[in-house]
């Protein structure tokens, strides 16, 4: 009876504690929500666990930074839109690894419905110390299109974020030095799931060695994927691009980022592609070339290999997440145009729909004959929304994707004329049109034949 | 003052406790998407239209401590795991689901169906009836079993790989 006497006074006693710790808490923190203080740091502190961060050189070296966020200095503000933002300092070995001086803070924006945290890494820039930023500040840099801080009157716009803030890696090679003992540091961050890398994204830090020497910001050399360097690529999203070729990655990048302000059809494709969760989309870059029905190399009339622009394979279903792989060919698409490499892209991109349409994937061919009748119009409208293309000079490339079928080979005359419609427009063009209209795409700016290059924009521009 | 420490111990291992434990829900659909992150089927063959094989996880518990032996019995599922997909398996706190058993087999189906509209000798994209037995008994795992384990055998749902291995120009 004593010891349940003595149980229920020590338990009252801990409750007490509790309770009065917690209203301490409230009083420091000038009434804001300390639940919701909780709630980011404990999301934030999942969201730690699953991710590593290290300086990489290159390719190969690598050191992991600890990242320990020093929470008694926490700093909170109020974003415009209400978020609650949390500004800490982050004790690291990030300036020990690098032999810098420097501050590196977390920033995160919580709310119902909106989590992000962004990792601050700030060097000492020369004279310029860009490192004393309030938290206000601290906030507009690791979230530049958000709105300001409530209240806050601060000019942003005074803010020296060049070579402080996070930013990737340009590929501008012009200016590059190539010094042997040239190294580019980055900072790599990686998310896992389930014991496996789901995301990479890699930072530009800083060079060593490449006639800055000593210099504790980035140089004007930014480095190259043949430096090391990953391909920029846009943030985690359905549809994955594995692309190598430099210019080739640049210009689908760009169009993926660009889908958005596409109208049409294939825009939505595009869209649906990138946004759903069951569907994984993995563009690929490689050496395609034509093949015989027994597997060999279709070869042209002086015996050489026939590039192809693109290709879709591995249509499948892996436990309900649909999945597709898209190959464009590097050989095919070399110093050609924008505007063919996306031709190649959407094409492959409508073969990856049709699967993903199909009731079964198992018993549904998806060819150039449905492609012909149903897609072409919306290819062509979606390069014509997305360089300006004419309608007449679109049409042609989206044709140029299926010459294989029937309704393409079912007339050798060049004054054929081809008539499709798309709700209330009609759009006609001849047979001789489309090849002439297409190939000043497809030429490449290096062969003579293909004067000054009037049509379309270089791959690499 | 000791049986305060006590009390506070056993408050904290108890947060703990509840907290670290995932529960058996979570433990499946962890084992179902993590799964699926392992599948390549870039080496199958397009030949052959089906595939079957399971994966078993043997867990042995012993108080708080917890070994899992990981077996497939197919080579198809060498082909289409890629091999990280035993310490993902080792690395999953099966807790929940083995309540007071000292062991539990759990069982997980794999079935690849695949085609190629432009191979010739996959045309007809039939299954030969014969081959449907030893299908079937590799779906539901043909392991060795002994003594009385078989009776703590849990089935999962089958994760079923439907492709077109076409290549579509």
């Amino acid at each position: 009876m004593e010891i349940k006497s003595n149980f229920l006074k020590i338990f009252t006693l801990l409750l007490s504690c509790l309770l009065y710790h917690s209203c301490k808490k409230d009083d420091t923190r000038q009434n804001l929500p300390i639940d919701k203080i909780a709630g980011a740091k404990e999301w934030y502190s999942a969201q730690a666990k699953q991710s590593t961060v290290y300086v990489k050189t290159g390719k190969t070296d690598s050191v992991l930074i600890s990242r320990e966020p020093l929470w008694d200095s926490l700093k909170t503000l109020t974003a415009a839109d209400q978020s609650l933002v949390l500004v800490v300092p982050v004790k690291t070995n990030l300036f020990e690894v690098t032999k810098k001086e420097g501050f590196l803070n977390l920033v995160i924006s919580y709310s119902e419905t909106q989590k992000e945290f962004r990792l601050l890494n700030k060097f000492k820039n020369g004279k310029a110390d860009t490192v004393k930023l309030n938290a206000a500040q601290l906030y507009q840099m690791a979230f530049p299109k958000r709105e300001n801080i409530i209240e806050s009157k601060l000019n942003f716009r005074n803010v020296d974020a060049k070579g402080s803030s996070l930013q990737l890696p340009k590929t501008n090679t012009s200016g590059r030095v190539t010094m042997s003992t040239c190294m580019h540091h980055y900072w790599v961050e990686k998310y896992w799931v389930d014991g496996v890398v789901v995301h990479e994204e890699w930072t530009y830090l800083y060079s060593t060695g490449c006639g800055s020497e000593g210099g504790g910001h980035p140089t004007e050399q930014y480095p190259t994927p043949d430096d090391g360097a990953p391909v920029p690529s846009p943030a985690p999203r359905d549809i994955t691009v594995n692309t190598t070729d430099t210019c080739i990655t640049k210009t689908v990048v760009a169009a993926l980022m660009n889908n958005k302000n596409v109208m049409g059809i294939m825009a939505d494709i595009i869209k649906k592609f990138d946004a759903d969760k069951t569907i994984n989309i993995n563009i690929f870059d490689g050496q395609i070339y034509y093949k015989n029905t027994n597997g060999s190399f279709l070869l042209d009339s002086y015996g050489n290999k026939i590039p192809k622009p693109g290709e879709a394979s591995n249509i499948r279903i892996e436990n309900g997440i649909f999945k597709a792989d898209i190959t464009l060919g590097i050989d095919y698409h070399k110093n050609t145009s924008k505007e063919s490499l996306i031709a190649s892209l959407i094409h492959e991109v409508v073969h990856a729909h049709l699967g993903y349409t199909a009731s079964n994937l198992l018993d549904y061919e998806n060819n150039h004959e449905i492609i012909a009748e149903k897609y072409l119009v919306p290819m062509a409208k979606y390069l014509n929304g997305s360089f300006g293309i004419p309608m007449d000079d679109a049409l042609s490339l989206a044709w140029s994707g299926v010459s294989d079928s029937m309704a393409y080979r079912g007339s050798t005359d060049p004054d054929k004329v081809f008539v499709m419609r798309d709700g209330q427009a009609t759009y006609s063009i001849t047979k001789g049109d489309m090849d002439r209209l297409s190939g000043a795409y497809k030429l490449s700016t290096v062969d003579p034949s293909n004067n000054n290059f009037k049509k379309g924009i270089k791959i690499c521009d | 003052m000791r049986l305060v420490k006590s009390i506070f111990v056993c408050l904290v291992f108890f947060v703990f406790e509840a907290k670290s434990q995932i529960s058996p829900g979570e433990v499946l659909a962890k084992i179902d998407s993590g799964l699926t992150k392992f599948i390549s089927i870039v080496n199958l063959k397009d030949s052959i239209a089906t595939y079957t094989g399971a994966v078993e996880v043997r867990i042995f518990s012993k108080g708080k401590t917890q070994k899992i032996e990981v077996y497939g019995n197919s080579k198809f599922l060498d082909t289409i795991l890629d091999e990280r997909y035993v310490p993902f398996l080792k690395s999953i706190d099966f807790s929940s689901l083995m309540k007071k058993k000292s062991y539990l087999e759990l069982v997980i189906p794999i079935a690849c169906f695949a085609t190629n509209f432009k191979d010739s000798k996959n045309l007809e994209r039939q299954v030969s009836l014969s081959s449907l037995p030893s299908l079937f008994e590799n779906f539901y795992g043909s392991f060795s079993l002994n003594n009385n384990r078989r009776l703590n055998r849990l089935y999962l749902k089958p994760i079923i790989v439907t492709v077109d291995k076409t290549i579509y120009d």
